[in-house]
């Protein structure tokens, strides 16, 4: 067998038993209620698009195209989007980057999670963000 | 440690303006970015301010000017300078597992450096600083359009 770096990533906690139920749940059904409960999208990892170069200038995060990307568009990230960049150098489920962001950031409005959920959606989609498996 | 306040992750895209050239070549030794610096050629009776930053629209040109370095200010004519194009071709040697951005800074132009002058903000240039780094060289097309092509320097 080949040899995996050893890795381990948070995922959210999905459906509606707790903990100590899960724990009670055999093999087959367990698997059943994690594949009911969207299981195999919580352990998804995504990284950053390793064709731009992120650069900081003037306080600002800006990610600069190289490679086979377009030479003539740049990107300006805000604070919590670099925030996200920088945690995306490596990969991380979506459950990890929430709970890094959690981590530095207070979330009065109660809307990081949603956020950060739609931002890895539209940004896989337009290509700055890669899923790994 | 204190926490910051969540907001909403955004990614903004410029597009440069594809209006001078840049392009890199190869000798049987080096690699080259070369490129013309002419930004502002067009606007012959113009000066500018070039500034390392990213112009955001959203602001003003006094707020982004607060928000970015004046490069003119320290490197054209110290104190008051202005850039003016020189219109040469610079080749800036590049060394093995590097890129432009490891050469080039993003900014920002403003012509309105002269009295009575309608003002014209360019929102994204490219600035090479010459090789002993006391220079501006501006165009406004860099990235991935800098392509290796093997010949003589020339």
């Amino acid at each position: 067998m080949r040899y995996e770096e050893l890795s381990i990533h948070a995922t959210e906690h999905i459906g509606p038993l707790e903990n100590e139920q899960l724990a009670e749940l055999s093999d087959a059904e367990l698997e059943a209620y994690m594949s009911e409960n969207g299981f195999r999208e919580s352990v998804k990892l995504y990284r950053a698009n390793g064709n731009y170069v992120y650069r900081e200038i003037a306080g600002e995060g800006v990610l600069i195209p190289s490679g086979d990307l377009p030479g003539n568009v740049m990107v300006t990230l805000n604070e919590t989007c670099a925030f996200l960049w920088e945690q995306l150098q490596e990969p991380r489920t979506v459950g990890d980057l929430i709970a890094a962001a959690r981590a530095v950031y207070d979330d009065p409005n109660h809307e990081l999670e949603a956020q950060i959920r739609a931002f890895v959606e539209d940004r896989v989609k337009t290509g700055h963000i890669w899923e790994v498996k | 440690m204190e926490k910051k306040i969540w907001s909403k992750p955004e990614m903004n895209e410029f597009v440069f303006a594809a209006n001078e050239y840049v392009a890199a070549c190869l000798d049987t030794k080096n690699t080259y970015l070369k490129f013309v610096c002419d930004f502002g050629n067009k606007f012959l009776d113009s000066l500018f301010d070039i500034y390392v930053g990213v112009y955001d629209n959203n602001k003003t040109k006094e707020e982004n000017a607060a928000n970015s370095e004046l490069l003119t200010k320290d490197y054209i004519i110290p104190g008051t300078g202005n850039y003016h194009a020189c219109g040469d071709t610079h080749y800036v040697q590049k060394e093995d597992g590097k890129d432009w951005t490891d050469y080039f800074w993003v900014g920002w132009a403003d012509s309105d450096s002269r009295d009575g002058e309608i003002g014209r903000v360019t929102e994204q240039v490219c600035i090479w600083k010459g090789e002993k780094n006391d220079n501006v060289h501006v165009t406004t097309q860099l990235g991935t359009e800098i392509e290796n092509v093997t010949g003589n320097r020339s």
